[in-house]
């Protein structure tokens, strides 16, 4: 299992407070969609992703920005227990939504970039390196259903 | 060959005017050793790396980080030919320094996020990260070109 020392949980707690999902949830998507092109794959069904001005404009992507960042939230309130929270969701990720596990590290790459813009100097190497096992625990949890 | 549109190369050279590398080098190459530690391996004879704030203090590291990152300068004024520039490097990275080639990445995202910091909402956008970490990721692939 999944170890966290006291510092570490106390570093996520204080990034999290600070995260404003509605503002944070869509930038991190937006950049996923722009950065990383083929991921636009999984959203036929959004309209307009045409431009980087398109995607950081559309309602359906901030929309759905706004639900993963608030499924993180989970993990944080849970640290101890971030597999069984993500069961059900893995396996919607792998068996009905098809997504490649791989866009979850892109995923988590992004929100680690618009984190560091929000937080600037607060957004020590510590910090980082507390906030990016977190997301490689949440990554790795959410992989776990595949096979 | 790669191909770079005009507002791509605008952006990676517009970044790369407003960056000390004396400043962001040693910035980038100290969080890497913190957050990736196994990349310690690399660098045993840098002396006290125990802690952050020894591998923050540590001059041999602070040098480190700028010879690294000044090293990107090329690949900026030659854009056209990133994997022609690096033969060498890559060559002495694979079979003197023996260095996973898997840790260009990580360097390569930590010199993302100490950009992303110092640049602001502003000053990184998303076309912007899109055109710098294409930069970096054609970067880390030149670098890992001469390992096979």
């Amino acid at each position: 299992m999944v170890e966290w020392s006291d510092a570490e949980r106390s570093a996520i707690s204080g990034v999290w407070g600070k995260v404003n999902i509605d503002e944070i949830g869509p930038q991190t998507l937006g950049r996923l969609l722009i950065v990383y092109p083929w991921t636009q794959r999984y959203f036929g069904s959004f309209g307009d992703l045409s431009s980087a001005a398109a995607i950081l404009g559309n309602p359906k992507v901030a929309a759905h920005g706004k639900v993963v960042l608030g499924a993180l939230g989970k993990a944080v309130k849970d640290l101890d227990n971030i597999k069984a929270t993500y069961s059900s969701l893995s396996q919607l990720h792998c068996e009905k939504l098809n997504v490649d596990p791989d866009n979850f590290r892109l995923l988590a790459d992004c929100l680690t970039i618009v984190v560091a813009i929000k937080l600037g100097a607060a957004f020590s190497p510590q910090v980082q390196g507390t906030w990016q096992k977190l997301l490689a625990v949440v990554v790795a949890a959410l992989s776990s259903r595949y096979f | 060959m790669v191909e770079w549109t005009d507002a791509e190369r605008s952006a990676i050279t517009g970044l790369w005017g407003k960056i000390n590398v004396d400043e962001m080098g040693p910035q980038a190459f100290s969080r890497l050793l913190i957050v990736a530690p196994w990349t310690q391996r690399h660098f045993a004879s840098f002396g006290n790396l125990s802690s952050p704030a020894a591998i923050m203090g540590n001059p041999k590291v602070a040098a480190h980080g700028k010879t690294v990152m000044g090293g990107l300068d090329r690949a900026v004024k030659n854009l056209d030919n990133i994997k022609a520039t690096y033969a060498q490097l890559s060559v002495l990275h694979s079979e003197k320094l023996h260095v996973d080639p898997d840790n260009f990445r990580l360097l390569a995202d930590c010199i993302t996020i100490c950009a992303a910091m110092k640049f602001g909402p502003s000053g990184f956008t998303a076309d912007v990260q899109e055109a710098w970490q294409k930069f970096l990721c054609v970067v880390a692939s030149a670098l890992s070109r001469q390992y096979h």
